[in-house]
């Protein structure tokens, strides 16, 4: 399918070639290195954000100079990047206290990159305070737009791209509505592959190939039905690689709990609503992710609902090495799910360019037999 | 029906073969560098045993971590899978097992059929393996098949601190410049590894009668230092516990035969 050629072209490598055009064409693109950050504000100012992501690094010994071994692998791939020279075709970069170990590279980033970098602090808890400064917080990167690019941003252009991103997550709503067949008419590796895509190329562009996508999907199979269906969730989860390896081992992954996904493609803006409450509301609103202290609670009611509609039987976790906040959520998810609704969790630790191993395997081939049993 | 189960591990490959579900025959090698060897020798030496060959076999089912190198394989199934089924059979009222090999430790649970219900792994590093006894028992100057029984003699164990087993073999050979006896030594690893274990098996929980399996169940002083630190006695197997894995791989044969 032409829409799947387009996306996995798109996927494989930061700098795709329709970056490469984008810049042609004179324009900027700004690095974001996480979900929490609010992208539709750089689009609004006719920027292109960039989810950064390292893939096929196969060492870090320039990054891991300056950072200690504790820091996870994600931060070290994406400090080696900029080290060596693999972000140079960036004109800005926004970084955040996500976590210790993005706060520990955002100050790296800030000492190193030429480029400017802005920092953006996002909230923690859902209370009304947080909420208050979310908004200030999107200001302020608006400010940073200014000053760094000489870009005003109207409430007209903040309204724009809202409808731009309202409609790429109605359409990934789509998307998703066609991975609840058995089997799926998308692989999860599949899957992935357009997220990434998402991501890393222009909004508008990627909308008509999402609309070209849906098209062609009806009563597509790309596999033989029956196979166990699994729910992923952890950090930094960007690799089709790993999802294919997963999927390999005789299973479909048919939803996520990622940032690489769900956290990116869930929650529409109310544009009833001021642009700035009403995005802030989204990131508010749409599943968290552990950095965000009391939501817990909330993100199992959201993960519960995907594993009712989407006929799950299984959960794989898979954090990080050294990942504090999912070390966390995967104890709680796995507990919370073992009791509530007998669903199990397979916790899989990883490093960031980990796409399998022969212990992963054992533990999926494992789990799969459990499920089947 | 004759079925066969090939359990080709890190450090030991083992073969059973039943006959209309009864052992008939069992082997267990020492592993050659490639899992497809080690898995011809093992199966070559107990066919040789029991003069039969591979036609008279109607299926074969292999495990470990070599399991999809196997040739002469018709299904492959995890070892978690297979140390599980292989100790119910034996013993049926046991519900969690232990198994500690020499590359990783498993806490299995099953349920009451012998099948897999949950299970946690820990293969991050060796300390907590065979492959780290061994290399303790060189420092101490014993064959590992004598580690359990001089730890047993200890009379005061010793403490060992060190995560890692490369700092533990430093440890130990402070404790012997500092004279330390021998047998002390032997039972502070083996306290220091039963801990290791307990932090695991807390993760799965126990559950009913335990059986451990696996070469280091043949370690008297990791039996019983787990023992008392788990506050249970484990089941005692008629079969070799190292054999175990091949037995259940077999059973899973044997499911598909008939």
């Amino acid at each position: 399918m032409e829409a799947l050629k387009y996306f996995e072209e798109m996927s494989t490598g930061l700098n795709n070639s329709e970056i490469k055009q984008w810049k042609k064409n004179g324009k900027k693109v700004i690095g974001t290195l996480c979900s929490n950050i609010p992208e539709e504000v750089l689009h609004a100012a006719g920027l292109l954000p960039l989810r950064v992501r390292a893939p096929n690094l196969k060492e870090t010994s320039n990054a891991d100079t300056h950072l200690h071994r504790i820091n996870c692998s994600y931060t070290r791939s994406i400090l080696e990047l900029l080290i060596t020279g693999g972000l140079d075709f960036l004109d800005g970069l926004i970084v955040t206290n996500t976590c210790d170990h993005h706060l520990r590279l955002a100050g790296e980033l800030m000492d190193k990159s030429r480029l400017p970098v802005h920092y953006f602090q996002m909230y923690h808890t859902y209370t009304e305070g947080a909420k208050e400064w979310h908004v200030l917080e999107l200001k302020r990167m608006i400010d940073y737009i200014k000053e760094n690019f000489g870009i005003d941003i109207s409430e007209a252009d903040l309204n724009n791209s809202i409808d731009v991103y309202n409609r790429t997550r109605r359409l990934m709503t789509q998307v998703n509505e066609s991975r609840k067949n058995d089997p799926p008419s998308l692989t999860g590796t599949e899957y992935m592959k357009i997220v990434l895509s998402g991501m890393s190329t222009p909004r508008e562009q990627f909308n008509d190939n999402l609309e070209m996508l849906l098209q062609g999907l009806d009563g597509r199979k790309p596999a033989e039905s029956g196979r166990p269906r699994l729910l992923v969730v952890g950090g930094a989860c960007d690799s089709y690689e790993f999802i294919n390896f997963i999927e390999s081992k005789g299973a479909y992954v048919v939803a996520d709990g990622l940032c690489f996904g769900l956290r990116q493609y869930q929650g529409l803006i109310d544009r009833s609503k001021d642009p700035f409450n009403a995005i802030a509301d989204r990131y508010f609103k749409r599943a968290p992710c552990p950095s965000v202290m009391d939501g817990f609670d909330y993100s199992y009611k959201i993960l519960n609902d995907i594993i009712n509609d989407l006929g799950i039987q299984g959960i794989i976790g898979a954090r990080l090495k050294f990942c504090d906040h999912w070390a966390g959520a995967c104890k709680m998810l796995r507990d919370a799910f073992k009791e509530n609704n007998r669903i199990p969790l397979l916790e899989l630790e990883r490093e960031y360019s980990t796409t399998g191993s022969g212990q992963i395997s054992t533990r999926l081939q494992a789990f799969f037999e459990m499920l089947t049993n | 029906m004759i079925v066969a189960g090939c359990d080709v591990g890190s450090l030991s490959a083992e073969a059973v073969i039943l006959e209309n579900r009864e052992i008939i025959g069992s082997e267990i090698i020492r592993v050659r560098p490639r899992a497809e060897q080690s898995a011809r020798d093992v199966m070559g030496s107990l066919l040789k045993k029991l003069d039969i060959s591979y036609e008279d076999i109607d299926f074969i089912v292999s495990t470990g971590y070599g399991r999809e190198t196997i040739p002469f394989a018709d299904h492959n199934i995890s070892e978690i899978s297979c140390h599980g089924r292989g100790a119910h059979f034996l013993i049926p009222s046991i519900k969690t097992v232990i198994d500690i090999g020499g590359q990783d430790c498993k806490a299995i649970r099953i349920t009451q059929d012998g099948y897999l219900e949950d299970f946690v792994m820990n293969d991050k590093c060796a300390a907590g393996t065979g492959r780290s006894l061994e290399i303790y028992s060189e420092v101490l100057g014993v064959d590992v098949s004598q580690f359990g029984t001089l730890a047993v003699e200890a009379a005061a164990p010793l403490s060992l601190t060190n995560q890692c087993s490369i700092f533990a073999e430093t440890e130990i050979m402070h404790y012997l410049m500092e004279d330390k006896n021998p047998a002390d030594i032997a039972a502070g690893i083996c306290d220091a590894m039963a801990r290791r274990v307990k932090m695991l098996v807390g993760r799965v929980g126990l559950k009913g009668d335990i059986g451990m399996t696996g070469g280091v169940s043949k370690n008297i002083g990791v039996v019983k230092s787990l023992e008392k630190i788990l506050g249970t006695t484990f089941m005692e197997f008629d079969e070799d516990p190292q054999i175990i894995g091949a037995l259940g791989a077999a059973l899973f044969a044997a499911d598909r035969v008939s």
